[in-house]
């Protein structure tokens, strides 16, 4: 291939340099190490999407798959494909194994820069719910790993407005537009292109209901289940809602945290089947999203379910609800002259498992504040200052004494 | 708990705020400059913006809902969700050009547009090969100064078109603004945002 990602990506950043400060880089090391580790707990293994690949017999399947793409001629004028969704590229991967996680750079029409930041989790080969069930469990177990627990996880079905939208009075046309308006939630106009066709008024009133068909669990497969009676086309998923639902509760999902949202479409996704997303009450964005695909046509012939999210995301939530974006639990401050001691104090704290940050010189409160630590140590002759930013206090004291003090953790036990 | 608005300028947020006297929420200083318009009875506020910048706030959850034109709601690919047509700020999105352009018989189609993304739909809709020039306004120069054969844009009055010698070759779809919502809090807000939705389709039915 005569072009590299990296250069297609230098090419359309303006700015030059690495777009993330201190903080977030942090921060995404924070969600890095726990995704990678929730992920690894569940038996998965880290792979390495491409980010681009030739396009050949690719070309229809992105387009019809709705991922957004650039084209970039190479060298030897071959035509190459840059995807926004790194989980394509695993499509067109061989993988030998079923459980894979990812965290990636990837092209973006979306971002000033035109890259993003996405992880994202797949069980391939499994067609099964509890490999459905498994998949929206470890995004759960991820969330909290990174401090969110309050949050909702929202699922719903691509097959039930397909199931209640195959009427043969309606023309094509007319389903089409119902299909974008259910999507869209609106209401309005699904009543006027409903009126045009003489339906029975059970089925009218269940397709204009769709768009608000969403919210507590039991109180929606109430109604699903009055629906299903009506239309046996409905019962399989009503069935198999019920059933997942189960399974996530036996995993220890709380029921206040599951939703149910019967008009969530494929329309602008590949997914087929159980769909899920993840958001919370104050943050206007989904965290998370996921579900199941079967995508048999050449060159592909896949099936999994997975879920992704983008890091910036994931940031802007953390940083909305305050969580610990991956702080250095000590900032040790010294000169030349208290080197041994800075030594002595960061060893003492790095053996008991904390992280420890020495800087040299004396810092302005702009500066350490940058640095983000939960504790700032600060050095002076046989004394020790130490700003707690959780308490937002400041104290002093003998410098032996604090020694003493960590080496029987009586000073820092306090922070777990 | 306030419904937070994100409106478009000028004769939308006119016609808006019409509106919402009709079904009773009142504004102290409707004709001043702020940028955010709060109610009498707290229960709205009003940000002020340019419509091409609705969508942006609505998504990025800085509003809870939003008030703009079809138009500019079709740039845009399942970001929020479009609940109602106000039928407020009704207009065509309309090809024109000047007096001897005509569309009969075009296979290739230069367009000047706002609306970068409806021109390229257009095209294929008419089975056309063409180029879509993005411009940000005074788009009735394309034809004028041979940017382009035609433009791709709203029509009010036609008063702009007229003073610029340019006519309408074919009107593409009716415009009219619509309420649109940020997808996640449609539902942790749902009964604050559905009950104003209510309140304004009694009265717009």
């Amino acid at each position: 291939m005569g072009v590299s990602a990296y250069v297609v990506f230098r090419f359309f950043d303006n700015k030059g340099g690495l777009d993330m400060n201190y903080k977030e880089i942090k921060a995404i090391n924070h969600i890095d190490e726990e995704f990678s580790s929730i992920m690894k707990q569940f038996g998965y293994s880290k792979v390495f999407p491409k980010s681009i690949e030739a396009v050949g017999d690719f070309e229809k399947f992105y387009e019809r798959s709705k991922s957004k793409t650039l084209k970039v001629i190479g060298n030897n004028s071959e035509v190459n494909i840059l995807h926004d969704d790194p989980t394509m590229s695993l499509f067109t991967s061989e993988l030998s194994i079923e459980k894979v996680y990812y965290i990636t750079k990837s092209f973006s029409w979306d971002t000033p820069d035109y890259e993003a930041l996405k992880a994202g989790v797949e069980y391939l080969g499994q067609e099964s719910i509890y490999a459905d069930a498994e998949i929206i469990f470890s995004a759960d177990q991820f969330l909290k790993s990174i401090g969110l627990d309050n949050f909702y996880i929202e699922i719903g079905h691509t097959h039930f407005i397909e199931k209640l939208l195959d009427l043969k009075a309606l023309s094509k046309e007319d389903r089409d537009s119902l299909y974008t308006l259910i999507h869209s939630k609106n209401v309005v106009q699904i009543s006027k292109i409903l009126d045009k066709y003489n339906l029975t008024t059970m089925s009218k009133e269940f397709i204009k209901k769709l768009p608000k068909l969403f919210g507590d669990v039991d109180e929606i497969l109430k109604y699903v289940k009055q629906m299903a009676q009506q239309n046996e086309k409905l019962q399989a998923i009503y069935d198999y809602l019920i059933q997942l639902i189960n399974l996530l509760k036996i995993y220890g999902i709380k029921s206040k945290n599951l939703k149910i949202d019967l008009s969530l479409t494929n329309k602008y996704s590949y997914y087929d089947g159980v769909i899920f997303k993840t958001y919370s009450n104050d943050f206007g964005r989904e965290v998370i999203r996921g579900g199941r695909y079967t995508i048999n046509e050449q060159p592909f012939d896949v099936k999994g379910v997975g879920f992704g999210f983008d890091l910036k995301n994931l940031i802007g939530v953390m940083n909305m609800k305050k969580l610990n974006l991956n702080k250095n639990n000590f900032t040790i401050l010294f000169n030349e002259n208290s080197v041994q001691e800075m030594v002595e104090i960061s060893s003492i704290l790095r053996e008991k498992g904390y992280k420890v940050n020495q800087m040299q010189g004396d810092l302005s409160k702009d500066t350490i504040d940058a640095i983000d630590s939960e504790y700032v140590l600060k050095i002076l002759d046989d004394k020790i200052k130490i700003v707690d930013n959780l308490k937002n206090t400041v104290e002093n004291e003998f410098l032996d004494q604090y020694i003493k003090g960590i080496k029987t953790e009586t000073i820092v036990e306090s922070i777990h | 708990m306030s419904l937070k608005i994100a409106v478009s300028k000028g004769r939308v947020y006119r016609e808006f705020m019409k509106l919402l006297k009709t079904i009773g929420y009142e504004f102290n200083g409707e004709k001043d400059r702020k940028l955010i318009k709060t109610d009498t009875t707290e229960s709205i506020d009003l940000i002020v913006v340019k419509s091409q910048d609705v969508p942006l706030y609505v998504e990025n959850a800085y509003a809870d809902i939003g008030i703009v034109g079809k138009d500019v709601i079709d740039e845009f690919q399942d970001v929020f969700y479009e609940l109602t047509d106000l039928r407020i700020g009704e207009c065509q999105l309309c090809i024109a050009g000047e007096a001897d352009f005509t569309l009969e018989n075009k296979k290739q189609l230069t367009i000047a547009t706002k609306y970068p993304k409806q021109a390229q739909e257009y095209l294929v809709e008419k089975g056309l090969e063409g180029k879509v020039i993005k411009l940000n306004g005074s788009v009735e120069l394309g034809p004028i100064l041979g940017i382009s054969d035609c433009i791709l844009d709203i029509v009010e009055t036609g008063r702009t078109l007229k003073e610029n010698n340019l006519f309408v070759k074919d009107e593409y779809k009716a415009i009219s603004s619509r309420i649109i919502s940020n997808k996640i809090f449609y539902k942790t807000k749902f009964n604050l945002i559905n009950e104003f939705i209510e309140k304004i389709e009694k009265e717009i039915r």
